[in-house]
């Protein structure tokens, strides 16, 4: 996964204007945070607890608003680059960066697009906790043992980025997307994607209202 | 009509008129070629075709399509009328020196009215224009073009030659390589393709050329079909089917994918999503077959990169960031000490032979010059034999000196000498002492001292050296 090549002069200008958003100690936290979510640093475990972030920002009593205060202020400067995330089934905040779609495709297969998309339509669009693997299975078709292998290593590599979690509370092997999972795809990714499907145009607050993304930004401030 | 052993190089017996002097064409070619070479010709290209532009003025002259050249200065015109796009036409030397070398390798005759084109000279001709033509044509094409162009080339020169009973060379086994070379191109930048907003006349050049290649595979194979099977062309048909197929539904599912995408601009704007098809598509784009027109992610990206819509192209997708960890100075530091002291781990017998130990010890230099005095006594000893000396010494006790020397030995002159140089090493190394005395006893021997007061000393060991 290649994350390196993005307009990184844009982003580093970007990163100046900061200062007018976050104080002192909000932009210390933030370096924090962008430094906490180096996978190569902390393997699969990105970004910090929110606990540890709201003692750097010197939040006390779980000061909600606070927190999705400086989040979203963070979000609000650096949109364009980075995403500020908070994944509360793992209770992560993490930093995400935006890749172009040429880079992108160095990130994950194509098949584990796929199967990130199917977990994505089953569990955003229809509303599913989790999606059992063997229901994966037999969707894709794929019950030979070698499909079944290959399967199962690109849901690895979805889970080695964190987009993806085993699903504990049920017998069988059951995968959960991860806050990060959630934001992965790009509004235009899946808006072509949709596109193909239906064989038609379509605009891209449809396609946002379908995966249930629309009030995405309001949804953050409510919570 | 039967299809024969084509006529070939390879096959054909080497003591007849007809393969020598076939080979001696070749020769002679080079001997042109030659000319071709030298670094003039190389570093301006432009001199080369210049040369090939008089071989063809005499080329077309001896088809009677110009009027024949009757000597160098007709031709030097002739080229600068034919040529006016040349800026420097060659001068009359140049195209002299030209002639010269096409008549030293027999290509022309240059008689008195006319020069003339010889016969082997006239196939040779043919066969270089024609080579610089091809080479011309391949590289019009673009890179994946080219590949399939030459295939397209080796079906027509197998067409041409093959079925005429002239071995055309390995032209089909050329043909299959030349297109699993231009499918392997064709994997390799099919999303670069899809990426393209303008590769739709390529797709579409390189699926016709495919589905040609396939048609003029096919007949060529069933040609050959006919002829005695021999196990490699029966596998090259297998691979040459398995390739062309390949390579046109790979050509065929980029355009269709290209197509659908393009269809998809021109309808209107729709207002409902329907899951289920979304759910099919997801389902279809992971294992895509090779020749649907459903694209995978990857080719979906590919799509956005053309940035049809506002910013799509950098609208790919989210991941988490990934830094790589900063490296100190010093981590640089310790890693240049590890590569530069670093040693490779031995076996263990090894490092056992060479492991010494040492130990410590402490003496005053007393003992020290003792033990260099006895290491020099242990030399002394290795030259001189004292053993009989202190043999009969440690025996008798204190002894005169000339009983030592005659009884430790003989009467001999040449002992007593001997002995003489022993006892004064002995004497020397504080072995033994010597103390004078008045009166001596004689022996009888063959010698005698030059001074007999030499002789009034006995001899006896140091009491402290207990050996």
């Amino acid at each position: 996964m290649t994350t390196n090549d993005l307009p990184f002069d844009n982003t580093l200008m970007m990163m100046n204007s900061l200062k007018g958003y976050l104080t002192t100690d909000e932009e210390l936290a933030f370096m924090q945070l962008l430094f906490s979510s180096s996978a190569s640093i902390k393997g699969a475990n990105y970004g910090l607890a929110k606990k540890d972030l709201e003692k750097l920002l010197g939040i006390k009593n779980g000061d909600d608003d606070a927190f999705h205060s400086f989040i979203n202020r963070l979000n609000a400067a650096l949109s364009r680059y980075f995403r500020v995330i908070y994944d509360d089934r793992r209770d992560r905040v993490i930093v995400m960066m935006h890749v172009t779609a040429k880079h992108a495709k160095s990130t994950l297969s194509s098949e584990a697009l796929a199967i990130m998309l199917y977990l994505f339509y089953h569990q955003e669009v229809l509303g599913h906790e989790f999606t059992l693997l063997h229901q994966i299975l037999v969707d894709f078709g794929h019950e030979s043992l070698n499909a079944n292998r290959k399967l199962k290593n690109n849901i690895d590599q979805l889970k080695k980025i964190g987009a993806v979690t085993d699903y504990e509370s049920v017998s069988e092997e059951a995968y959960m997307l991860t806050a990060i999972g959630v934001h992965m795809f790009s509004e235009s990714f899946l808006r072509r994607t949709t596109e193909f499907a239906q064989e038609t145009q379509l605009s891209k607050e449809e396609v946002m209202k379908f995966f249930n993304r629309y009030n995405l930004h309001i949804e953050e401030e409510n919570e | 009509m039967g299809v024969k052993e084509p006529i070939s190089i390879f096959t054909s017996d080497y003591q007849t008129a007809e393969f020598m002097k076939s080979m001696r064409d070749l020769a002679s070619l080079a001997g042109v070629l030659k000319e071709l070479s030298t670094e003039k010709m190389y570093d301006s290209p432009i001199e080369t075709i210049r040369f090939l532009n008089v071989i063809q003025l005499i080329n077309e002259a001896s088809l009677g399509i110009k009027d024949a050249i009757d000597n160098e200065e007709v031709l030097y015109y002739r080229y600068q009328s034919t040529y006016p796009q040349d800026n420097e036409p060659p001068t009359l030397a140049q195209i002299t020196r030209m002639l010269t070398i096409l008549e030293r390798n027999n290509w022309i005759v240059k008689q008195s009215r006319q020069i003339k084109m010889r016969d082997r000279g006239k196939n040779l001709m043919d066969g270089l224009i024609r080579m610089g033509n091809d080479a011309l044509a391949y590289y019009l094409q673009d890179d994946i073009g080219r590949s399939l162009f030459q295939a397209r080339r080796d079906a027509e020169i197998s067409a041409a030659y093959d079925d005429q009973g002239i071995s055309g060379g390995n032209k089909i086994a050329s043909m299959i390589y030349n297109v699993e070379e231009a499918i392997k191109q064709l994997e390799e930048r099919q999303l670069e393709l899809l990426a393209d907003r303008n590769a739709l006349p390529q797709l579409e050049k390189i699926n016709q050329l495919m589905l040609e290649l396939e048609a003029k595979l096919n007949e060529r194979l069933q040609q050959f079909g006919t002829v005695e099977e021999s196990t490699k062309m029966s596998d090259l048909m297998r691979r040459g089917t398995a390739a062309i197929s390949k390579g046109t539904s790979l050509s065929l599912s980029l355009l269709t994918k290209y197509i659908r995408f393009v269809n998809m601009q021109l309808t209107p704007t729709a207002n409902t999503i329907s899951p289920e098809k979304v759910r099919q598509f997801i389902l279809a784009m992971h294992s895509s077959e090779a020749s649907t027109n459903i694209p995978t992610a990857h080719d979906i990206l590919s799509f956005m990169e053309q940035n049809q819509y506002e910013e799509e192209g950098m609208d790919g997708l989210w991941v988490p960031v990934k830094f790589a960890a900063p490296i100190g100075p010093q981590d640089i530091t310790d890693a240049v000490h590890y590569l530069q002291t670093y040693e490779p781990k031995l076996e263990k017998l090894m490092s056992h032979q060479l492991e010494h130990t040492y130990e410590e010890t402490e003496m005053d230099i007393r003992p020290i010059k003792d033990a260099l005095q006895d290491a020099s006594w242990k030399m002394t000893q290795s030259l001189i034999d004292t053993e009989r000396i202190e043999h009969y010494l440690s025996e008798h006790g204190e002894t005169e000196m000339e009983e030592l020397i005659v009884e430790s030995s003989s009467n001999k002159w040449h002992d007593a000498i001997l002995s003489l140089l022993a006892v004064s090493a002995l004497t020397s190394n504080k072995k033994v002492e010597q103390q004078p005395i008045e009166h001596t006893k004689d022996y009888e021997k063959q010698w005698e001292w030059i001074d007999d007061d030499d002789k009034r000393f006995t001899v006896r060991q140091y009491p402290y050296d207990d050996e």
